[in-house]
């Protein structure tokens, strides 16, 4: 057995620098918290490096299956014999995949955040709170049962909370940051279900355990339990339930979009690349569950995430925004690699999908942070969101221009950037599952395409606005980022995924199947000629083109009124029939009925206390009345 | 000298140290440091406990010392501890200790505000470690009078009303409470032996069937408009809004608990046939007041009032897994206790 007891120090290292730069960090000036900040972030990235060589190449694992490997564990609450939680790292071909992906983009993003959040106030806190989300998701990926990564997973929820809402003063942050916490916790709640009804029948939290093809989760004893369907396949419904809410799926999406009140590079290291893939990497973590024991929870999960990859795709050319284009974006991608778990069988050729999906992940990783971060200098030069104030700056901003470029070919699934072949073997297995998530598929490939060339003219090209200052390319601090993630952009697709990262840790063969890939490449080139013929140059295209559309143009616009079902479902539904309710029948009748039982005592004394008035000559009237009374009684009634 | 005394004569002598203290400085100082020992002893019964337990002490309680001080009645001054109120009792000196920096800045009466809230903190105290019926009633009442001085003078809003209400709605708990205590005390040994009040003696010799039916619900109540259970909750928002912040802190993070204490001590653990018996009635009530008071919460003003009402719900949980009569749902309970106590005194701090 290989020794992988270092990995604890992934995680362990941005924690500490966190506390170190939480306490002490107001008392050091703002660029050495910076550096401290991605100092640790660096050593970690190294130690992510060295076991993925090592895990994947020099340990020579691959001939018998990539294991997973229990490499630290520690038993941290012992409730009863029955019910004890651990902690520790858990080494696996995604846990390994994984690390790469957090702390390569986690790293530019610090390097980014030195220059991009330059001159802010709470500089260091910023820091602080980007090392406390590190070490939470590395965390989360690392855990080696569900419970732990449950624990992980709030923490991230709180990370992301304090990213978004990084900006208080902003009622709008504030705002944003407040429902990101609350739809995902929500989300949550199905997911804690989840984990109750899965470890209550299996009596264990571990993943090893409950993965094993023989374990007590794939064995568990199946038949229709509730509405037609298991015990096992409603646990991993809950528990997807909670993947979809932190990956943003429909119709738990609607706080993705509003997170981009957060500083931009948080845009690109939370809600791109790591913490918004959670719940794929949430199934993928369950999947020989998934494809074994519940295969109609799979189905529900493929077609989550086909709705939403179709849905986020059609809002996001309508957007203006450019930061919640990319938001529709990230959903839409999200929903991709859910398709393609929801697709994949287990074991072997089967588990392309499962592959695909995480392959997927991974080219995603990259060029959607290249994405955000070129978006931050955008926004860093013009000073602006939307991209109405933009236009032609090619000029301006060169490198970024470039970058972007990439990053947009390589979306748009273009050979050989890395987005055509994660993408490529997303569709061919959906191609062999079922034919209209498939085609799904190509309509959200092209619209890809579409949006986000019209993103790239719309900002690069089209009319040169006029701008109140000449807008400045970013330093070197903030454009090498964007160029090694342009470089992974380009080149991650050249990974061998098919030996390395499997369903069942078995190396398989994979090859490019022209018959789907030289249509999807033609779809993608559609939407490329479509957004060049209506936004290199600025003219009544688009307008024209709404115009036809008309409502359904409206409906997307208003991104389907998502948002306004919400506030319908809780602030006129629930609040008001329930809670405004609940809360006057508290104080008006259960506390009036308190403060009845007081006054009805208060009362009755009132009535009596005259009684007492400490007058003798009062005393004497009754005492006389009563005798005289009594006597009256005896005489007269007794007889 | 048993280390469990010590928490209830460190407070008395903080007290007493009060009363030379010339100005608000030093009064603040002598709080402060009395509190802390409190605090370092706290650390260092945890300490022992978990010494004494590792070293496989298996006895029910550790610490035990008995003595009499009513011979009359048979009332002893009977302490000692076991896991659970050892928590307890770290949970209080830290939300105690806390609470003395939150009321940094009382300079209305202020000699008598912090002895009235040390002369609280120590009542609690004692009741954690007694282990008497008598002696625990005792020391819970001494708990609930300063609580009335406290809002009654030191609140805000209307403050007297809150006062009067919390108070007369614990007393009025109490006045159940004493039903039961008096009747476990005549029933708590077999015709012919000596009467006892010690909890453990009594668990021992099995109250009747009949009887534990007629005083579950006495117990279980009395404590539990303590813990907050539905209906007898409505004290709790008015008297955490009005209190001032260190009392909201400290009868939130730690009183509240003493219900849900109690209710195990006392209710559950004299009288388990009739709990399961009954324990229904009591399961909706507390599912009740879960779900209530957190509808309650999401649509209150003011911050307060907000958790006040999710302070209702949480105490209800506690209530509810005590009820649940298993181990797991006991220590479910006891860390619900203990974060809840930790985490409402916090944001009373906080929100003040």
């Amino acid at each position: 057995m290989v020794d992988y007891t270092y990995t604890l120090l992934i995680p362990l290292i941005p924690f500490v620098f966190f506390i170190l730069i939480g306490i002490t960090g107001h008392k050091m000036k703002p660029i050495v918290s910076g550096l401290i900040g991605t100092a640790g972030l660096g050593i970690a990235a190294i130690l992510s490096y060295i076991t993925a060589i090592r895990y994947f190449w020099t340990d020579h694992l691959a001939e018998t299956g990539y294991k997973s490997i229990k490499a630290f564990e520690v038993t941290w609450l012992h409730l009863t014999d029955k019910l004890t939680i651990n902690i520790g790292a858990l080494i696996d071909p995604i846990s390994v995949m994984m690390l790469i992906v957090i702390t390569t983009v986690s790293l530019m993003v610090h390097i980014y955040s030195i220059g991009y959040m330059k001159g802010e106030r709470g500089y260091h806190r910023f820091f602080a709170f980007l090392s406390l989300f590190s070490f939470s998701m590395l965390g989360l990926v690392l855990a080696t049962n569900i419970f732990q990564m449950y624990i992980f997973w709030e923490l991230v929820g709180v990370s992301s909370f304090l990213l978004i809402g990084f900006y208080y003063e902003k009622p709008s942050a504030v705002a944003a940051s407040k429902k990101a916490f609350i739809v995902t916790r929500f989300a949550d709640l199905g997911f804690l279900i989840g984990i109750l009804i899965l470890s209550f029948n299996t009596g264990t939290f571990d993943f090893q355990l409950l993965t094993s093809p023989t374990g007590p989760a794939i064995t568990m004893p199946g038949g229709a339990a509730f509405m037609g369907m298991s015990l096992l396949t409603w646990s991993l419904i809950f528990i997807f339930m909670g993947g979809a809410g932190k990956s943003a799926m429909f119709p738990l999406h609607v706080w993705l979009p509003d997170a981009m009140e957060g500083p931009t590079p948080v845009s690109a290291l939370i809600h791109a690349a790591t913490m918004v893939v959670a719940g794929v990497y949430l199934v993928a973590r369950l999947f020989p569950v998934y494809a074994l024991g519940a295969p109609d929870a799979l189905t529900v999960v493929a077609w989550v995430g086909g709705i939403s990859s179709l849905f986020a795709a059609i809002i996001a050319c309508t957007q203006t925004d450019i930061k919640r284009v990319l938001a529709y974006s990230t959903m839409s991608q999200i929903g991709y690699m859910m398709l393609a778990l929801g697709v994949s069988g287990y074991g072997g050729e089967n588990g392309l999908g499962f592959m695909a999906s995480n392959f997927h992940l991974f080219t995603h990783a990259m060029f959607k942070a290249l994405l955000f971060l070129g978006a931050g200098a955008i926004i860093h030069a013009v000073h602006s969101n939307d991209m109405k104030d933009m236009g032609g700056l090619r000029k301006y901003l060169p490198i970024t221009h470039i970058t972007f470029l990439i990053a947009c070919i390589t979306i748009a699934g273009i050979p050989p950037l890395a987005g055509f072949w994660s993408k490529d073997e997303i569709m061919v297995a959906a191609w062999h599952h079922n034919k209209i998530l498939f085609s799904i598929e190509y309509l959200v490939a092209g619209l890809t395409a579409f949006y986000m060339f019209r993103l790239y003219f719309s900002i690069f090209w089209g009319k040169a606005t006029h701008y109140h200052h000449t807008p400045h390319e970013a330093p070197y601090v903030m454009t090498i980022p964007l160029m090694v993630l342009a470089f992974g952009a380009v080149f991650a697709g050249f990974l061998p995924f098919h030996a390395l990262v499997t369903s069942d840790g078995m190396p398989f063969e994979s090859h490019l199947d022209y018959s789907i890939a030289i249509p999807s490449v033609l779809i993608a080139l559609f939407g490329i000629g479509l957004a060049t013929a209506m936004y290199l140059k600025s003219n009544g295209l688009p307008d024209k083109l709404a115009g036809i559309f008309g409502h359904t143009y409206k409906w997307a616009f208003h991104k389907f009124y998502m948002d306004e079902v919400y506030i319908f479902v809780t602030k006129k539904i629930i609040f008001r029939f329930i809670s405004e309710p609940v809360a006057w029948f508290d104080r008006h009748i259960v506390d009036g009925f308190m403060n009845l039982i007081a006054r009805t005592v208060q009362n009755a004394s009132n009535l009596i206390k005259d009684l007492q008035s400490g007058r003798l000559q009062q005393y004497g009237y009754v005492f006389v009345t009563g005798a005289l009374a009594l006597v009256l009684i005896f005489v007269y009634l007794w007889n | 000298m048993n280390i469990l005394s010590l928490f209830i004569l460190i407070p008395l002598f903080t007290i007493i140290a009060i009363l030379f203290t010339g100005n608000m400085k030093q009064t603040r100082i002598v709080s402060a440091v009395g509190m802390g020992i409190q605090l370092i002893l706290a650390g260092i019964l945890v300490y022992l406990y978990l010494a004494e337990r590792n070293a496989g002490n298996t006895a029910a309680m550790l610490f035990y010392y008995d003595a009499v001080w009513f011979p009359t009645l048979n009332i002893h001054y009977t302490i000692g501890v076991d896991g659970i109120s050892v928590a307890m009792i770290a949970l209080t000196s830290i939300v105690v200790f806390a609470g003395i920096f939150a009321s940094w800045m009382v300079d209305y009466l202020y000699r008598e505000f912090f002895i009235s809230l040390i002369l609280l903190a120590s009542g609690v105290f004692g009741f954690f470690i007694s282990l008497d019926l008598f002696t625990m009633f005792l020391f819970y009442e001494v708990a609930v009078i300063p609580m009335y001085l406290l809002i009654g003078l030191w609140g805000s809003g209307p403050k007297e009303y809150s006062a009067m209400k919390l108070t007369l709605m614990l007393m009025a708990g109490s006045a159940l409470l004493f039903v039961a205590i008096l009747g476990i005390y005549f029933y708590s040994a077999p015709a012919g032996s000596h009467l006892t009040f010690n909890l453990l003696e009594i668990a021992k010799n099995h109250i009747p069937i009949e009887m534990q039916r007629f005083l579950f619900p006495f117990a279980f109540i009395g404590f539990g408009v303590l813990g907050a259970l539905f209906p007898f909750h409505t004290w709790s928002p008015d008297g955490h809004a009005s209190a001032p912040t260190a009392v909201s802190m400290l009868h939130a993070g730690v009183l509240m608990k003493l219900g849900g204490y109690g209710v195990f001590r006392v209710a559950i653990y004299l009288m388990p046939e009739a709990a399961h018996e009954q324990a229904w009635i009591f399961l909706i009530l507390t599912g009740i007041s879960v779900v209530y008071g957190a509808f309650g919460a999401v649509v209150q003003k003011d911050l307060k009032y907000i958790n006040a009402y999710s302070s209702v719900s949480h105490c209800g949980l506690v209530l509810f897994a005590i009820l649940m009569m298993n181990q797991t749902a006991m220590n479910g309970a006891v860390i619900q206790m203990i974060s809840h106590g930790l985490m409402t005194a916090l944001f009373f701090a906080l929100s003040a």
